[in-house]
């Protein structure tokens, strides 16, 4: 499979390490070079210094026949921007974008993007450690529909591959 | 009008101090305090000191009610994110965002922003106005950004000059539909004789550009704009 | 306190916060506005969120904002001195303190100020008194009530 990923931080750099050992063709972007350093040396992706939510950057990266691509930079709206780039420019289905702010992840949710909210995460983390109630807040979140760009009448539209996308989903978890 | 103003830079500065002495109603958001507390002290208490991407705090600035949302920050992610949240989360029925890099112009477009302004753009559109450009001049997009009104200026050696619009074959979906003369507009009949120096203003698909350039200005190899 | 000499101010404005504090406030001003016949108004702001439209009918509907302006007018009635007790909404109470001080060509505006401290254990002067003492055209006087009985 490849996969690209944009962001090298913690998560970013342990996935790309992790999909790299199980033999995938990875992606790694940042605009630092600096966050390249997380990943370990015998890494054999490919690391880009750019901007991930520039779609010539993207396409040089190869981004453009990427099978999954994750969105998991610090900022939530580089990843909300690099994932609907990646869906409406690249044409790319199985997209994750990383969203902190549960507000704005059940937002893009509902606009068709796959989100993971490390907040929601792990505030159930904690609480299923201490033995409390979870929150109740997914922090995986599918899409409750296909991404719609904005026009009236494609809202709900069930065209994109949901199940593809929550298996995503699934896999960043357990890697 | 009420106007939701996003971003407290120089644009979002001025923009909300003109609407306000226009007379509409605006909050300005800014999230770093201190140039909040600054833009009060100049324009009054209509700044909101939170992040205008985070939903909480939009709805608190009356995102809801408002008529029209202006995402002005410097970051064009924000801006399209504010746009989004503002759109499909409160139902705002118009959005102007700003866009820095104007490769976004077409994505934004397409991710349902309804009005885009780009500087970079206005400012390139202004440089190759100045420059005796032999080549096609993109004057605006329309709609969802698949139309594009483009201006031809005929120089010589336009294979154009001196035949009629009626004899040109232009490409699908795309049509001349005005002149401009000795500074004068006039509208395109087929049957008037193209000259040197007229500017013919076509309507088109974005993709017809190849094809219209062919028609119109030939493919002089001089024609390419010095530096461009 | 007999030696007191009343300071000279001919139109005052006093800000009615809605706690125990506004009785306090304005017995003080009135007792001060009484030999000299210095006009007197209260004004309690109901800040309106940015939500609403600045005339949507917000304090209209509340009972508890004419409690506010009658207890006010109680104290004054009692000592026989006119007040002129008014609600104003607004975004801010700050600028729409100062605003109506100016309108009414105030020389005095007093503001009282409940001890709170903030999260944290810092003393809280919040943002109103801060605003009015830097834009106010004329002079403020903050009253700081006292530590509410067990306030630490």
């Amino acid at each position: 499979m490849k996969i690209v990923i944009v962001g090298a931080g913690r998560v970013g750099a342990v996935l790309a390490e992790a999909y790299d050992a199980a033999g995938h063709d990875v992606v790694i972007l940042d605009q630092s070079t600096r966050a390249f350093d997380r990943l370990p040396s015998e890494f054999g992706g490919a690391a880009v210094r750019g901007d991930g939510t520039d779609e010539d950057t993207l396409r040089r990266a190869g981004a453009a026949d990427a099978d999954v691509f994750l969105a998991l930079t610090e900022g939530d709206n580089r990843n909300v921007m690099a994932a609907q780039v990646a869906l409406e420019n690249l044409g790319l289905q199985r997209v994750v974008a990383k969203i902190n702010d549960p507000v704005r992840a059940a937002a893009y949710a509902e606009l068709g993007i796959a989100t993971i909210c490390r907040t929601t995460i792990l505030a159930d983390a904690v609480n299923a450690f201490l033995g409390l109630a979870s929150l109740g807040l997914p922090g995986v979140i599918a899409p409750t529909g296909g991404h719609h760009a904005g026009h009236e009448g494609s809202h709900g539209a069930s065209d994109a591959p949901l199940a593809e996308n929550l298996n995503v989903g699934a896999a960043g978890r357990e890697a | 009008m009420f106007v939701l103003v996003v971003g407290g830079g120089k644009v979002g500065y001025y923009l909300s101090k003109e609407l306000i002495e226009s007379g509409h109603e605006v909050v300005l958001m800014e999230k770093d305090r201190g140039r909040a507390d600054q833009i009060t002290d100049e324009i009054g208490s209509v700044v909101v000191a939170h992040d205008g991407c985070e939903g909480k705090y939009l709805g608190e600035a009356g995102c809801a009610r408002a008529d029209i949302v202006a995402a002005v920050t410097g970051d064009d992610e924000d801006n399209l994110v504010i746009c989004q949240m503002a759109k499909h989360h409160f139902d705002v029925r118009r959005t102007i965002a700003r866009v820095n890099n104007p490769k976004n112009e077409a994505l934004f477009r397409h991710l349902g922003v309804d009005e885009i302004i780009s500087p970079t753009r206005m400012i390139l559109a202004s440089i190759e106005q100045d420059i005796p450009v032999h080549e096609l001049l993109h004057l605006a997009a329309l709609g969802e950004g698949e139309l594009e009104i483009i201006e031809a200026h005929l120089q010589d050696g336009s294979p154009a000059i001196g035949r009629a619009p009626g004899d040109l074959t232009m490409p699908p979906g795309c049509s001349l539909f005005a002149v401009v003369r000795d500074g004068v507009a006039t509208p395109l009949l087929p049957d008037m004789t193209l000259r040197v120096g007229d500017k013919v203003i076509a309507i088109g698909p974005s993709d017809c550009s190849a094809s219209l350039h062919e028609q119109l200005i030939g493919d002089n190899p001089e024609a390419v704009t010095p530096g461009l | 306190m007999s030696e007191l000499i009343a300071p000279a101010f001919r139109r005052a404005v006093i800000a009615l916060a809605g706690g125990p504090g506004d009785a306090r406030i304005v017995r003080l001003v009135a007792e001060l506005a009484k030999p000299s016949h210095a006009e007197l108004a209260a004004v309690h702001v109901v800040e309106i969120g940015w939500s609403l439209p600045l005339d949507a009918d917000v304090a209209g509907q509340s009972d508890r904002v004419q409690q506010i302006l009658d207890a006010a007018e109680a104290v004054t009635e009692e000592m026989k001195v006119p007040l002129d007790a008014v609600l104003l909404q607004a975004r801010d109470v700050g600028a729409a303190l100062v605003d109506e001080a100016m309108e009414r060509d105030a020389d005095l505006l007093v503001l009282g100020l409940p001890y709170r401290k903030r999260f944290g254990g810092d003393f809280a002067i919040g943002r109103t008194i801060p605003y009015v003492l830097k834009n106010a055209p004329c002079a403020v006087w903050v009253v700081r009530e006292p530590k509410a009985e067990g306030q630490p």
